[in-house]
């Protein structure tokens, strides 16, 4: 799995589209995830489709995209992805003690975003979350029984990002807006 | 309460909690997209819908909350 991360808003299919060329390019440098004989059409002009969990309709490569104030991240897999950053900010206990049990802010944010890296990696989305915690739960043992494994992705100060897939070699490469 | 009272209604509290000015807050802003608002925000806004209007938002209800007319919309349909 290759993890872009880097500066910019709401996640654009533009970002997506450059970030997946440079994916294709690191692949075959790194004799890792596809191979990529070359920089195909698909790959230069991948069509995206948001109906349903974010996917290529034009390649087999999975993506799952997370952005939050300010700054975003991409992963890019040969296999099912999840993944999602969060800034961290004083939250509202009693609002969300509902769907989560924490013992801190910092609890909170190491499992909601392990929550949601499930959600998008199930395509399930954010209604993963409302579902009740003895659903996420349930749903979480299930997919870590599959092999799906979480893992905490260190890229901005001040921000908790988890990225769950069933592959464990993870290469972190910062995006440059051009 | 009409549609248009829920929607300044709602206009506000997104405003407030996104520390925005709420003149950029129309039907059609998508709350994402045009607001800025990661998926932590989207919750929070609409734990806020569920206490200001004692409604419930199931999880399956969730996927068409995209714009802040979409939420005024369920609002109108829940009370």
């Amino acid at each position: 799995m290759i993890i872009f991360f880097g500066k910019g808003k709401y996640e654009s299919d533009v970002q997506v589209q450059k970030c997946l060329a440079k994916y294709a390019n690191l692949t075959n440098d790194l004799n890792c995830g596809s191979h990529f004989e070359s920089i195909t059409e698909e790959i230069e002009n991948p069509i995206i489709c948001r109906n349903g969990k974010p996917h290529f309709e034009n390649s087999n490569v999975k993506f799952s995209v997370s952005h939050s104030h300010g700054f975003f991240v991409i992963a890019f897999s040969d296999s099912e992805v999840g993944i999602d950053l969060e800034f961290v900010r004083k939250i509202d206990n009693r609002k969300f003690s509902r769907l989560i049990d924490f013992e801190s802010d910092e609890d909170f944010f190491k499992k909601w975003t392990a929550y949601e890296a499930l959600a998008k990696y199930t395509g399930k989305g954010i209604s993963f979350i409302f579902g009740g915690i003895e659903q996420i739960e349930k749903e979480k043992a299930e997919l870590m029984n599959e092999g799906v494994i979480l893992t905490q992705i260190p890229v901005f100060k001040g921000y908790v990002c988890t990225a769950a897939s069933k592959q464990q070699e993870i290469i972190l490469v910062k995006y440059d807006n051009e | 309460m009409s549609k248009t009272a829920i929607f300044e209604k709602l206009k506000g509290m997104i405003a407030e909690q996104l520390a925005i000015d709420p003149t950029t807050v129309t039907e059609d802003t998508e709350i994402i997209k045009g607001l800025g608002a990661d998926s932590l925000d989207l919750v929070e806004m609409l734990m806020n819908v569920e206490e200001e209007w004692s409604i419930v938002v199931d999880d399956c209800d969730v996927a068409g909350l995209v714009t802040v007319g979409d939420v005024a919309n369920f609002v109108a349909s829940r009370i």
